[in-house]
């Protein structure tokens, strides 16, 4: 599903903040992606969710080079992808309802059916009774659980999340990565990047490491 | 559900940017020039029109003073491409001279007689020759098609039509300008939820279309206000003329067509800001990934 070789990133002429990072995700597969702040994980994960291209090396996703891909075919590969971003990314003059229905309104979904997933993913992420909210007005853990609705509505093949636990309290972090477990018993290949290590720790899935912009696998013992 | 129904301006909410609410000024002002060099060209060409209309298929003959028009009248009337003539009554020559001359000068004056003559539908008449069989039976006489005094007419009102052609597009490409503007001054203050639509999946188009939509409310708007304003000073302009007219030549005025052509600028000024905004956020977007 996503293949990376000998990938490099620099921004402008600066220096390279990811170097031949080289891996291979497998369909319906989970992974974390670790490392310090300024180590590259958001730089990778923009790669990732076709932010950006990389300077040099090949990413492939879904079997395509995405360096090759026409203009018009990158909307169709964005909306495989679902991303939860480290900052939300929620639209604030928009009700929690329109920012989850976001993806599907701008395939030209039908509305009835826009309503009735935007709805039902909102109860399912516990905000059932905040459907007209406007973002502002909710708490960092409730954004969190708005921009994770969003970002799987769409049904993605690879959900990529961006410290998705990071602004809420474990009790909740422990609730949001039961999401994350049950979408990918589902199907979703998953990548979460965490600063969290106790987490990590926790889990039986693989870690994928970046120290100054070289990836090192971890993977965990049976 | 309310809360469901997004803006009009979609989901960049475009239509709150107090910034670009001045497009509707400057498209107004635009529209309200582009009305007033429209309007005179259209009242030019269709007064142009009208005396072209009625003068086809009629002849001036015109007889000098003393000269003998009954002599003139057999002449004509013996064309079989003629299917009326008349000389002009002397008290209504006077008339016609009253408002140049001044009434009661006339009575001594060696006023030339004019015969209207009508052509049959259809006939050709030979027109030199007519002339020359007229000034053979009473010398010094003349006949007019008017076709030289109606072609310096003409060619004003072609000339107006192309001056009003060219102001027209030197508007639309200023509007056109100044949408694309504003439209690139939106787009680099939405960016971040431009780049949102497009990483969850918008297509350059969706997002375009918002652009567009939201310049057509806001041209749609100031250019109906300009038009109307452009069509007043026009309806004004003419009523003023007509009130104090004293000239001996009908003034241009607008027909129930030419308010309609005017009407039709608000939808132009509204296609051309559509247009306008929609190719620059393509234009642009085409540059990031």
């Amino acid at each position: 599903m996503v293949i990376f070789q000998q990938v490099g990133l620099r921004y402008g002429l600066g220096p390279e903040v990811l170097r031949d990072v080289s891996f291979r995700l497998e369909s319906g597969s989970f992974h974390f992606l670790t490392g310090a702040s300024g180590a590259g994980k958001s730089s990778l994960l923009s790669l990732l969710y076709l932010a950006r291209v990389p300077s040099r090396g090949t990413v492939h996703l879904f079997g395509r080079d995405v360096a090759r891909v026409e203009r018009t075919a990158l909307p169709g590969l964005r909306r495989r992808i679902g991303t939860v971003f480290q900052d939300f990314r929620l639209l604030d003059h928009l009700s929690v309802v329109d920012n989850v229905a976001l993806p599907l309104r701008v395939q030209g979904t039908d509305e009835h059916q826009v309503r009735e997933h935007a709805a039902e993913l909102l109860a399912w992420v516990g905000l059932g009774d905040h459907l007209g909210a406007l973002p502002p007005t909710l708490s960092g853990g409730q954004k969190q659980r708005v921009a994770i609705a969003r970002a799987v509505i769409g049904r993605p093949q690879l959900l990529i999340a961006d410290e998705p636990t990071g602004n809420v309290d474990d009790r909740i972090a422990i609730r949001l990565m039961r999401l994350f477990e049950e979408l990918n018993r589902l199907g979703t290949t998953i990548v979460i990047a965490t600063h969290n290590l106790q987490l990590v720790r926790e889990s039986r899935h693989p870690e994928l490491r970046l120290d100054d912009g070289v990836l090192t696998r971890h993977a965990k013992a049976a | 559900m309310k809360f469901f129904r997004l803006g009009l301006g979609g989901e960049l909410a475009l239509e709150r940017d107090r910034e670009r609410r001045w497009i509707a000024a400057v498209v107004g002002a635009l529209a309200f020039l582009a009305t007033l060099a429209l309007g005179l060209a259209l009242a030019l060409a269709g007064t142009a029109q009208r005396w072209q209309a009625s003068f086809e298929g009629t002849l001036t003959a015109e007889i000098p003073a003393g000269g003998d028009a009954a002599t003139a009248l057999r002449v004509l009337r013996a064309d079989p491409a003629v299917a009326h003539a008349e000389a002009f009554a002397r008290a209504r020559a006077e008339k016609l001279l009253a408002p140049w001359l001044g009434a009661g000068n006339l009575a001594d004056l060696p006023i030339p007689v004019l015969i209207d003559v009508k052509l049959r539908e259809g006939a050709h008449v030979d027109l030199p020759g007519l002339r020359r069989k007229l000034a053979a039976a009473v010398p010094g006489a003349d006949l007019d098609d008017h076709s030289s005094w109606l072609s310096g007419f003409l060619a004003l009102a072609r000339a107006a039509t192309i001056v009003a052609s060219i102001v027209v597009a030197a508007v639309a490409l200023a509007a056109a300008s100044c949408v694309a503007f504003a439209t690139r001054a939106g787009l680099a203050m939405h960016r971040e939820a431009v780049d949102l639509l497009h990483l969850v999946g918008a297509e350059d188009a969706y997002i375009a279309s918002q652009f567009a939509q939201a310049a057509m409310r806001l041209a749609f708007a100031g250019a109906a206000a300009g038009t109307l304003g452009g069509a007043a000073v026009l309806a004004v302009a003419h009523s003023v003329a007509s009130s104090a007219q004293s000239l001996a030549f009908p003034l241009p005025a607008l027909g129930a067509f030419d308010w309609a052509a005017l009407a039709a600028v608000p939808v132009a000024a509204t296609l051309v800001a559509a247009v306008a905004a929609y190719a620059t956020v393509l234009r642009n977007l085409g540059r990031i990934l």
